[in-house]
């Protein structure tokens, strides 16, 4: 009994070398076999195939033709809806994310001061994220503010008749930008880690040397919170490019009134599943992706001159 | 001890894949999936003569699925995509095309005469689903446009009671007369700009159409402005509805929420107690004309087989059942307009109770002036209809001018049209 005991000791170090299951490497595989299928079948394969037929006409049915650029080329000259969808999208993201972001970080530092029912309240302003962008949110947000709905009532008796903000072209899309920023829950528990990692002992210096709460808030809380208000930032943006449920819901598929809410993936979807034109559909969500990607690596590139970390000199 | 995970895994991964594979036949029954669009009113309505059919075919059992219109098509067209379609569908005139052009339809045409019978239906509505030798599926019902009304509002306003012959100039003084007297927010007509369908009839009042038989644009940029034009001045003399007002269907088209005392519909859109949701102020009449009456005798729909069904008989027998059973007549009354099958028409006419009375009278007056219906519009339709609506929206927000929108929505319907001909 005593001699494989020792014989397996003196084999360990050899086989950590190699890793754990450096002797079986297939066991290795076949453990990750569940992800390694999902990451190659159902994410890697659609995505390439996606970027093939985003040069071709495919309509779902038929084998699809290579017409080479011709979908791109249509969408950046010769598509007004795509205009359309292009700008009620930047709209959603530039009112929507810093709204979002002011409000999580407004909530945060309330939430913050210590307080016997923090915890209550942090749940509380939390749960509405946990519905997310559901579909059933979605339409409870299309009731409020549908003709005569609570929203309506609301500004009447403000002096303000209107009929159904989901149907006036001016306020379809602050729906939806109020839908987002109520949902602040997860920024806004992000912000609050980061604001309990800077130290008091910083307040205390400024408050001695007669600093006032704007100042602190300036001059201590945004440069030590820089970088989790990067990290807000560069996530939001990329999920508010991708927002569909809540548009579609609203607007009842339509991208309506007047496309104002015809969200990017919005008319990709109505390009794809209900005008056939997959090939076309696929070229938008590479140009989607390249948007994306473009946006973000500005906000990276911003990021060197106000994104502080600390320890860092500057 | 080391060949457990090995295991372990080749068992989820065999559980995996029986959870994909489905379930197979039993107990030598057949199911059908047949789907239908509408409401759920008209969900029960089929369900009886559904129900009907399983009663007389023992062994067959169908599984009947509604959606609305829009959300029918969407589900339709992804389920279509996969291979995963429904044995038995209806199918509108603007998406027959998308389908046939993609093979997934099932062509009748060899089964006619044994297992599908054509013989007893009107041949007025038989068009649309005839494509050269092929048959794609048999016309449900005939229907035409009418305009419902409400003639409590009409008269008090005093406006002059619409009938055969009347114009669109008519209509204008009408709907504003009525605007004028009825409550700020409710309107004479709900504008009507915005739907290629009434769109249809007044091409087919100047003696164009929407598609030519070779599935072209029927029509030019002008007829577009014209109709936009008139349209909207019709809505900013207050004869229509607002934009706010047109846009907001959630709870019923404007007439049915009250805000407009006429409208626009396809005469199979009714139940039997319609009158009662207007305290029996309801009415029909024939829409406004221009150099004709132009309403066609069509189709309210067709019902069609997949091509990739693997219960084909059965799916050949509940078309037939549906379109030619009085037993299926009498289940169906109106609710998808006048039976296409002559013998059932006749059948349920004794019947008829309420709306479906007033939409078998209003047949019977308009019926020598319909046109046969046209062909079944080209690929590319389904899209050019909401797109219609979707250019019209910056016109009924007054955020766009009525002719430089409709000669961008040509350009596009133009674009939309050649892109399907390849």
């Amino acid at each position: 009994m005593t001699t494989p005991l020792t014989r397996s000791a003196a084999a360990r170090p050899r086989r950590r070398r190699s890793g754990t299951y450096g002797d079986h490497p297939a066991t290795g595989y076949l453990f990750l076999s569940p992800w390694i299928l999902g990451a190659l079948l159902l994410f890697l394969g659609p995505m390439l195939a996606s970027l093939y037929l985003s040069f071709t006409d495919y309509d779902l049915f038929s084998t699809p033709n290579w017409i080479g650029l011709e979908n791109y080329e249509r969408m950046l000259t010769d598509d007004a809806r795509f205009g359309n969808s292009v700008l009620a999208t930047v709209r959603f993201v530039v009112f929507g994310v810093p709204i979002q972001l002011a409000a999580a970080l407004g909530v945060a530092l309330l939430l913050n001061r210590a307080s016997r029912m923090s915890g209550v309240y942090r749940s509380a302003f939390y749960a509405p994220s946990l519905l997310g962008g559901s579909v059933a949110l979605a339409l409870v947000w299309r009731s409020l503010f549908t003709a005569d709905g609570p929203a309506d009532q609301l500004s009447g008796l403000f002096g303000m008749p209107s009929r159904g903000w989901v149907n006036d072209p001016q306020l379809a899309l602050a729906v939806l930008v109020l839908l987002i920023v109520w949902q602040f829950g997860a920024p806004m528990v992000i912000f609050l880690a980061g604001l309990k990692q800077i130290p008091q002992e910083l307040y205390d210096a400024a408050s001695v040397d007669g600093a006032n709460a704007w100042q602190r808030f300036r001059a201590i809380t945004v440069p030590m919170l820089s970088p989790v208000i990067f990290f807000n930032l560069v996530l939001n943006t990329i999920n508010a490019f991708q927002v569909f449920n809540a548009a579609f819901v609203v607007s009842g598929g339509t991208g309506g009134p007047s496309d104002t809410t015809l969200f990017y993936t919005l008319y990709l979807w109505r390009k794809g599943f209900v005008e056939f034109n997959m090939g076309y559909a696929s070229a938008m969500a590479w140009l989607l992706l390249l948007g994306i990607a473009l946006v973000t690596g500005l906000i990276f590139r911003s990021a060197r001159s106000w994104v502080h970390y600390a320890g860092e000199k500057k | 001890m080391k060949k457990t995970p090995v295991a372990v895994t080749a068992l989820a991964l065999t559980l995996l894949a029986t959870a994909c594979g489905g379930s197979g036949s039993e107990d030598g029954e057949t199911t059908l999936r047949f789907a239908i669009w509408g409401s759920d009113e008209r969900y029960e309505i089929v369900q009886g003569a559904v129900q009907a059919f399983m009663d007389d075919n023992p062994g067959i059992q169908v599984e009947t699925t509604v959606a609305e219109y829009d959300a029918y098509w969407q589900r339709m067209n992804t389920e279509m995509a996969g291979g995963n379609a429904p044995d038995v569908f209806l199918m509108s005139d603007r998406h027959l095309r998308e389908y046939t052009g993609r093979n997934v339809v099932m062509d009748l045409a060899p089964h006619v005469g044994e297992g599908v019978r054509t013989d007893d239906i009107t041949p007025e509505v038989m068009g649309l689903g005839t494509d050269g030798d092929h048959l794609w599926g048999l016309p449900m019902s005939q229907i035409t446009i009418t305009m419902p009304y409400n003639p409590g509002l009409w008269e008090e306003a005093g406006a002059e009671a619409p009938e055969l012959g009347w114009t669109w100039d008519d209509y204008l003084e009408a709907a504003q007369t009525v605007s004028e007297h009825t409550d700020e927010d409710v309107y004479g007509a709900s504008d009507f700009g915005g739907i290629e369908s009434w769109f249809k009839v007044y091409l087919s009042q100047k003696g164009k159409s929407l598609y030519t038989e070779d599935g072209e644009l029927g029509y030019t940029a002008d007829d577009v402005v014209e109709w936009w034009e008139m349209a909207t001045e019709f809505r900013e003399a207050g004869a229509t509805t607002p934009g706010e007002i047109t846009n907001d269907t959630t709870a019923g088209s404007p007439m049915v929420q009250r805000h407009s005392a006429s409208e626009f519909t396809p005469d199979s859109t009714f139940a039997p107690d319609q009158a009662d949701e207007f305290d029996g102020d309801f009415a029909l009449a024939p829409l406004p004309q221009a150099d004709s009456l132009g309403l066609y005798a069509e189709p309210a729909m067709l019902i069609s087989a997949s091509a990739r069904t693997s219960h084909e008989e059965e799916s050949l027998a509940l078309i037939d059942y549906v379109v030619n059973e009085p037993a299926a007549a009498e289940a169906l009354g109106m609710t998808f307009g006048l039976p296409a099958n002559q013998t059932n028409r006749e059948h349920i006419s004794g019947d008829l109770e309420g709306a479906w009375q007033q939409v078998y009278e209003y047949e019977e007056l308009v019926g020598p002036e319909l046109k046969e219906g046209p062909p079944a519009p080209p690929q590319g339709a389904s899209a050019l209809f909401d797109l219609f609506t979707a250019y019209y929206e910056d016109v009924m927000f007054d955020r766009a001018d009525p002719e430089e929108q409709a000669r961008a929505f040509y350009a596009e319907a133009e674009q939309v049209i050649a892109d399907n001909q390849d």
